[in-house]
C-alpha cells in the first residue's frame, strides 16, 4: 500500500503515456486545411494530396474521464489522502461522482496515411492499430466504499460494473465524391484484424450489510479472446487446490498464459458520411462511423456463479485447541472460508473455451452544423454532436467551436464542449502552407495539473500533432446552389 | 480583413491556444508528496453478523493438570461415591499414619511349699495276714482302723509374685503365664520295702474356683499314667499308680491364673497366693508279719530347696494403657487451580475424609484426627485457620470410617462422621493437609497378650466432589493484553458486543471487566458491562444471558493530526467471572461437559474501523 501513489500515477499515465494517435481532434472537424477530418467523415476530403510522416502522421496522448485526481485524492494537512479517509466527508466525495463513473482510453496509431485525389473523388488509405480501454464504475460503488454499513441492515446494489480492453489492427480504404452541388458524401472500407478482446460486466451486484447477515450475488460475465496463444486455465487445470467441487472450473487468473503472438480474429466495418450545403453560409453534416464487427476464435466465456454468497456469522468458533474439530473451526480456518467463499460468489466460471464470438466493435454517430461568419468569411461557428455507441462505455458530447482561418495557410478553432466526460476546453493551430502540414491541438485542455502534470480534475487530456506532407493544388471551390437561399 | 489584421488575428489565436498550453500547477497535489494512508471502512457502524462458539466448556476453564488432585470421575469413582461420570471430585490419598505399640512381658517368680506327715503304723500281725490286703493312709478324711489311717489333707501354699509391674499394665483380672513348676509327693517308709501306690481318686488341687474360675489353669506336662487335670486345676489319678522309689514326680504347666486384685494400684506389684491341696488314698501292701511301718509323706510345690521358679506372663486380661505413637503424616493436595485457592470460599457441599484404620490389637483404642491446613500466606489471619477434630473409637480390626460434612453420598462400605468443620477446612483448598493422630487404649478389660508388636496404621484419604453450598465464591481472572501494537493499526471509537451466553454450569457468574493500559493512563478510554450476569444452569437445564460490553475511545483519532489513536494506550482487559450466590444450584456438581457457549455474538463498531494501510 505504500506504492499507492505509483498506482495512481501508473493508472493515470499508462494510457496518458502511450505514445498514440488518437482518432481525429473533434476541435479540428469544421477546419477544410485539416487532413484527418475524413478520419470523423468520411464524406470530407483534404484540401491536397497528402502522405503521413511515418507513424507521426496523427500523433497524440489522450484520456478521457468523468472523474479525476481531485475526486480521489484529497489535501490534508500537507498530505496527500485518499477518498477513504475519514476527514473526507461522504458528501464532499460522493458530490464529485457521477452516477456512472467512466475511465476511457483510447488510441489509434496510424502507421501510415495517405489520400489523393482520383477516381472522381478523394481516396485515402490508412494502415493502423486501434486499442481501447475503459472501466465504468457505478456510484454506488463508492457509496458503498465510502458509506458501508449504516443503520442496522444497508442495501447496495450494482449495476453494470464493466471493463473492456480490445486490441486490433486496421485497413481502411475511403473514398469521397461529390454527388449533388450540396451534397458529398463519403464512405471507407475497413479491414479489422482482431489481435485481443477482454470484456468483463457485472451487469448486477446486490451487496447487504446488516447485523443478520451479509450477503453477496453477483449476475456478470467474461469474455476473452487473444489468439491461441492465450490460455485461461480452471482451478482444475491448474492444479489449484479447491474444496468444494463447483469450484473446479473457476478461472485461475493466477496462471494465465499468453506464450505466443496469435490472431485473435478478423472483421470488417464501414465507415458512411455525408455533407449537406444548405446555405451558402451553413454545412449540415453526418457520419455513421465504425459500423462493423469482429470475429474472435479461441474465445473464452465465463459468468459469476449462480449461488449468492451469505454470511450469518462466524458458527461454532472453536476455543479449546484440544477440540477435535479445533483445526478446522477455530477463527482464523473461519475467516479463511469466508473469504474463499466470497471469492467463489464474484469469481468467474469458465463455460466454455476455445470457441468462437462475434462482437460489434462500437459505432459513432456525428452530427455537425457550421456557419460561415457573413461580416467575415474567416469565421466559422460549429456545433458537432458526437455520441459513441458501446454498451455501458458509450458516451455523448456536444461540442461548439469558433473556427477561423485568418490566412490561407492557417487555421485554428477554440471550442467547448459538455459531455459524458464532463466540459472540456479544445483547440488547434493548423498550419498548412503547400507542401507542408503542422498541426498542434487538443479536445481536452488541462488548466490544473500536478507538478507530475497529472490533470488534477476530471481526466479528460490529451494532446495531438501530425506532420504531414501535402502535394498538389487545391480544388477550385465549386458555387453551390444551397437548399436555402441566402437570408 | 486586411492582411495585417488577419496576420494579427492569425498571432493572436495562436497566442491564446499555445496559452491554453500552458496549465497551472497545483502543488496541493503534487504526487511527491507523503501520502496519509489513513482509511475509514464501514461507514457509519460495521456490524459482524451473530456468530457462535463450540461449547467453552469447564474442562478448558480448569485447565487441570493431569497430576492434579482434582479429577473428573470415571465409572468407578462415580459408583463409588455417587457422583456422575465426569462429575469433578477432589481426591488425594496421603501417605498413612503408622504407630506400633508393646507391653513387655512381665517375669515371675514362683514360690511353693514344703508340708510333711507322718504316719505310724502298729506291727503287722501274722495272724492278719492276707486278710487286710494292704495298709491305707487316706489323705483328708477320717480313718477307719489301724490299717486305714486318715490324715490331713497336704495344703502347700503357692506365690507367684513380681515387683513394680510394667505400668502399661494398669490392672489385671487374669494372666496367661509361662510356668513350668513340679508338684512331688515323697516317701520315707520305714520297715517296708515295697511300693507305694497312689489310688484312684487321688487328688492333688490347685487353688480355687471363684466366681466359675479356677485360681490356676494348669496342664500336665508329661504323661502320666492314668493321671489327668480335671477342671482345669485338679490333678486326679483315676487309676492306681505305683510310685517309683524316688517319689511321684508330677511335671505341671500353669497356663494362665486367675487373680483379680492381684496388681496393687499403689505400688503396681504383683502378688499372687493360693493354697494347693492334696487328698486322696496312698497305700502299701501288707508289710511283713512283725513290722511296724511308719512313713513320712512329703508333698512338695515347686523346688525342693525352697528358691524360687521363674515364669513369665504373656498375656494380661485386665485393663492396659500403653503408649501408641502415630507419627503425624502430611499430604499435598496437588495442582489445583490458582483461581480456587485464592480469595475463594469453596463452601464444597460434602468434603469427606476416608480413614481405613487397621488395629491388630485386641483392645479398643481411642483416637483423636487432628487435621491441619497449609495455605499461602495471608490466606487466614494468624491463629484463625480452620482446623477440623474428630474423635473416634477403633475396635480391633479394620475400621473403615468417613468423616464428612454430611452423611448422605458417602461410600457405603465406610461409617459416616458428620463434622461440619471439615467444610471450613477445604473452603479455601489447603496446599496441603496435616493429619495428627492421638490414640490410647481405651480403659476397658481386654485380653492383651505381652511381648508383641501391635500395629496402628490409619489410611487416609481426602475426597471432595466439587459440589458448592450457598456461601460458594471465588473469582475466575485471565488477562488479555498485548492489544496495544494491534490498536495503533485499527482503530475505533466505539464497539458494541452483544452476545447471548448459554450456560450449563450450576455457577452464576457476574463478569466484570478492568480495561489495562500499557502505562496506566487510561487516556479517557472506557471498558463498560452493560450488562454481565450469567445465570447458572444445568446440562439439562440450560440457562441463557445477554451479555453486553461498550469499549469506547477518548474521541481522538488517526486523522486529527495526531497519530494518537481513539484506543491508543488499551493494551488489553482483564476479565473476571466472579461467582457467588449459587443457593438455586446449591449441591449440584461441576462437571467436565459443562460450560458456557456463547452465540448470536454481534459486535458493532460504530463509526468504521480506521486503518492506515501503511501499516499493513
Amino acid at each position: 500500500m505504500r506504492h499507492l501513489k505509483s498506482y495512481f500515477a501508473a493508472i493515470l499515465l499508462a494510457s496518458a503515456c502511450t505514445a498514440s494517435a488518437q482518432e481525429a481532434l473533434r476541435s479540428a472537424y469544421f477546419l477544410e486545411g485539416y487532413n484527418y477530418r475524413h478520419e470523423l467523415n468520411p464524406a470530407f476530403a483534404p484540401e491536397r494530396n497528402y502522405v503521413s510522416f511515418p507513424i507521426l502522421g496523427n500523433f497524440g496522448v489522450g484520456l478521457n474521464s468523468n472523474v479525476g485526481l481531485s475526486t480521489f485524492v484529497y489535501p490534508i494537512n500537507g498530505e496527500l489522502a485518499t477518498f477513504m479517509h475519514p476527514d473526507v466527508s461522504a458528501n464532499e466525495f460522493l458530490g464529485k461522482l457521477r452516477n456512472v463513473n467512466h475511465i476511457k482510453e483510447e488510441l489509434d496509431l496510424t502507421i501510415l496515411s495517405f489520400g489523393f485525389r482520383g477516381f472522381g473523388g478523394y481516396n485515402t488509405f490508412s494502415l493502423g492499430v486501434r486499442e481501447t480501454a475503459s472501466f465504468s464504475l457505478p456510484k454506488d460503488l463508492f457509496t458503498f466504499m465510502k458509506l458501508g454499513q449504516d443503520g442496522p441492515t444497508s442495501h447496495y446494489n450494482f449495476k453494470n460494473i464493466g471493463v473492456n480492453a480490445n486490441a486490433m489492427a486496421e485497413v481502411a480504404l475511403g473514398h469521397s465524391r461529390q454527388i449533388l452541388p450540396q451534397l458529398r458524401v463519403g464512405a471507407k472500407l475497413k479491414f479489422l484484424v482482431g489481435v485481443a478482446d477482454f470484456n468483463a460486466r457485472i451487469s448486477n451486484m446486490d451487496v447487504t450489510l446488516g447485523d443478520e447477515k451479509w450477503s453477496v450475488r453477483a449476475d456478470g460475465e467474461v469474455n476473452i479472446a487473444a489468439g491461441n496463444g492465450l490460455k485461461v486455465p480452471t482451478y482444475a487445470e491448474s492444479g489449484k487446490h479447491y474444496d468444494n467441487p463447483d469450484d473446479a472450473n473457476l478461472i485461475d487468473w493466477d496462471n494465465l498464459d499468453y506464450d505466443s503472438f496469435g490472431l485473435g480474429g478478423f472483421g470488417a466495418a464501414i465507415d458512411l458520411g455525408a455533407t449537406y450545403q444548405l446555405h451558402p453560409d451553413l454545412e449540415i453534416s453526418a457520419s455513421v462511423l465504425d459500423l462493423g464487427f469482429v470475429s474472435w476464435n479461441n474465445a473464452v466465456h465465463g459468468k459469476t456463479g449462480t449461488t449468492s454468497w451469505e454470511f450469518d456469522g462466524f458458527d461454532k468458533v472453536a476455543i479449546d485447541k484440544n477440540s477435535p474439530n479445533y483445526d478446522t473451526n477455530n477463527f482464523d480456518q473461519q475467516l479463511e472460508n469466508l473469504g474463499n467463499d466470497l471469492e467463489d460468489a464474484v469469481e468467474f466460471h469458465r463455460l466454455s473455451d476455445g470457441g468462437s464470438r462475434t462482437t460489434g466493435i462500437g459505432a459513432t454517430i456525428t452530427l455537425g452544423a457550421a456557419y460561415t461568419a457573413p461580416f467575415y468569411r474567416g469565421l466559422k461557428g460549429g456545433v458537432l454532436f458526437t455520441q459513441r455507441i458501446n454498451g455501458v462505455h458509450s458516451w455523448t458530447e456536444g461540442r461548439i467551436s469558433a473556427n477561423v482561418t485568418p490566412v490561407k495557410f492557417f487555421d485554428a478553432s477554440i471550442n467547448y464542449a459538455i459531455s459524458t466526460f464532463g466540459s472540456s476546453f479544445g483547440w488547434i493551430i493548423n498550419i498548412h502552407p503547400k507542401g507542408f502540414n503542422l498541426f498542434l491541438g487538443s479536445d481536452f485542455q488541462i488548466f490544473k495539473v500536478t507538478p507530475q502534470y497529472i490533470p488534477v480534475g476530471n481526466i479528460n487530456a490529451n494532446l495531438q500533432l501530425g506532420i504531414n506532407f501535402t502535394f498538389g493544388s487545391k480544388p477550385k471551390k465549386e458555387v453551390l446552389k444551397p437548399l436555402l437561399p441566402s437570408w | 480583413m486586411n492582411k495585417l489584421s488577419r496576420i494579427s488575428t492569425m498571432i493572436g489565436t495562436s497566442i491564446i491556444a499555445l496559452g491554453s498550453f500552458q496549465s497551472c500547477v497545483d502543488n496541493d497535489y503534487d504526487l511527491d508528496k507523503d501520502w496519509n494512508l489513513v482509511v475509514n471502512v464501514g461507514g457509519g457502524q460495521l456490524s459482524v453478523p451473530g456468530s457462535s462458539t463450540e461449547l467453552f466448556s469447564l474442562e478448558k476453564l480448569l485447565d487441570l493438570d493431569p497430576e492434579s488432585s482434582i479429577k473428573a470421575a470415571d465409572q468407578a469413582i462415580a459408583a463409588q461415591y455417587a457422583l456422575s461420570v465426569g462429575d469433578y471430585v477432589l481426591i488425594q490419598s496421603g501417605d498413612p499414619s503408622e504407630g506400633n505399640f508393646t507391653i513387655d512381658k512381665v517375669n515371675l517368680d514362683v514360690n511353693g511349699t514344703k508340708e510333711t506327715q507322718h504316719v505310724a503304723f502298729p506291727p503287722f500281725p501274722a495272724a492278719a495276714q492276707g486278710l487286710i490286703g494292704k495298709l491305707s493312709i487316706l489323705i483328708g478324711e477320717q480313718g477307719d482302723n489301724e490299717w486305714k489311717q486318715g490324715i490331713p489333707a497336704y495344703q502347700n501354699n503357692i506365690n507367684v509374685r513380681e515387683s513394680n509391674v510394667n505400668h502399661d499394665i494398669v490392672s489385671i483380672s487374669r494372666v496367661a503365664t509361662d510356668i513350668n513348676i513340679t508338684a512331688q509327693v515323697n516317701f520315707d517308709i520305714r520297715n517296708y520295702s515295697g511300693n507305694v501306690h497312689i489310688a484312684p481318686g487321688f487328688k492333688i488341687q490347685f487353688g480355687n474356683v471363684v466366681d466359675g474360675k479356677p485360681e490356676f489353669e494348669i496342664s500336665l506336662n508329661g504323661n502320666v499314667p492314668g493321671c489327668k487335670v480335671t477342671d482345669g486345676h485338679i490333678i486326679e489319678f483315676t487309676q492306681d499308680y505305683a510310685v517309683p522309689a524316688a517319689g511321684l514326680r508330677l511335671p505341671i504347666h500353669v497356663g494362665a491364673i486367675n487373680c483379680g486384685n492381684a496388681l496393687d494400684p499403689a505400688t503396681h506389684n504383683f502378688n499372687f497366693s493360693s493354697a494347693i491341696t492334696t487328698t486322696g488314698e496312698i497305700y502299701i501292701d501288707e508289710p511283713q508279719p512283725g513290722e511296724a511301718v511308719d512313713m513320712d509323706i512329703d508333698v512338695v510345690i515347686g523346688n525342693v530347696s525352697g528358691s524360687p521358679i521363674h515364669g513369665e506372663i504373656t498375656s494380661v486380661t485386665g485393663i492396659v494403657d500403653p503408649d501408641i505413637n502415630i507419627d503425624p503424616v502430611t499430604f499435598d493436595i496437588n495442582d489445583i487451580p490458582e483461581f480456587l485457592k485464592e480469595d475463594s470460599n469453596l463452601d464444597i457441599e460434602n468434603p469427606q475424609i476416608y480413614l481405613t484404620i487397621d488395629n491388630t490389637s485386641a483392645a479398643s483404642v481411642d483416637i483423636d484426627i487432628v487435621l491441619n491446613g497449609n495455605w499461602n500466606p495471608g490466606t487466614y489471619a494468624p491463629g484463625q485457620e480452620p482446623v477440623v477434630t474428630q474423635h473416634l473409637t477403633i475396635k480391633p480390626g479394620t475400621n473403615k470410617i468417613c468423616i464428612c460434612r454430611k452423611s448422605e453420598g458417602v461410600d457405603t462400605e465406610y461409617t459416616p462422621y458428620v463434622n461440619s468443620a471439615i467444610g471450613d477446612l477445604i473452603s479455601r483448598i489447603p496446599n496441603s493437609i496435616a493429619v495428627d493422630i492421638n490414640a490410647s487404649v481405651v480403659q476397658e478389660p481386654v485380653t492383651f497378650e505381652l511381648g508383641r508388636d501391635y500395629h496402628f496404621t490409619a489410611d487416609n484419604k481426602v475426597v471432595a466432589p466439587l459440589a458448592f453450598g450457598n456461601n460458594l465464591s471465588f473469582t475466575y481472572s485471565d488477562t488479555e493484553d498485548g492489544w496495544d501494537s494491534d490498536l495503533g493499526k485499527y482503530d475505533f471509537n466505539e464497539v458494541r458486543i452483544e452476545m447471548k451466553v448459554e450456560n450449563s454450569a450450576p455457577l452464576n457468574f457476574h463478569l466484570e471487566v478492568t480495561p489495562v493500559f500499557v502505562d496506566n493512563n487510561s487516556r479517557g478510554v472506557q471498558v463498560e458491562i452493560e450488562k454481565g450476569d450469567i445465570l447458572a444452569g444445568t446440562i439439562a437445564n440450560k440457562s441463557e444471558s445477554d451479555v453486553v460490553i461498550k469499549i469506547k475511545g477518548n474521541g481522538n483519532n488517526f486523522t486529527s493530526g495526531n497519530s494518537i489513536s481513539s484506543l491508543r494506550g488499551l493494551d488489553g482487559i482483564e476479565y473476571k467471572l466472579v461467582t457467588d450466590n449459587n443457593e438455586n444450584v446449591a449441591g449440584i456438581p461441576i462437571n467436565e461437559g459443562q460450560g458456557m457457549k456463547f452465540s448470536e455474538i454481534r459486535a458493532r463498531i460504530i463509526g468504521g474501523v480506521t486503518l492506515d494501510l501503511d501499516d499493513m
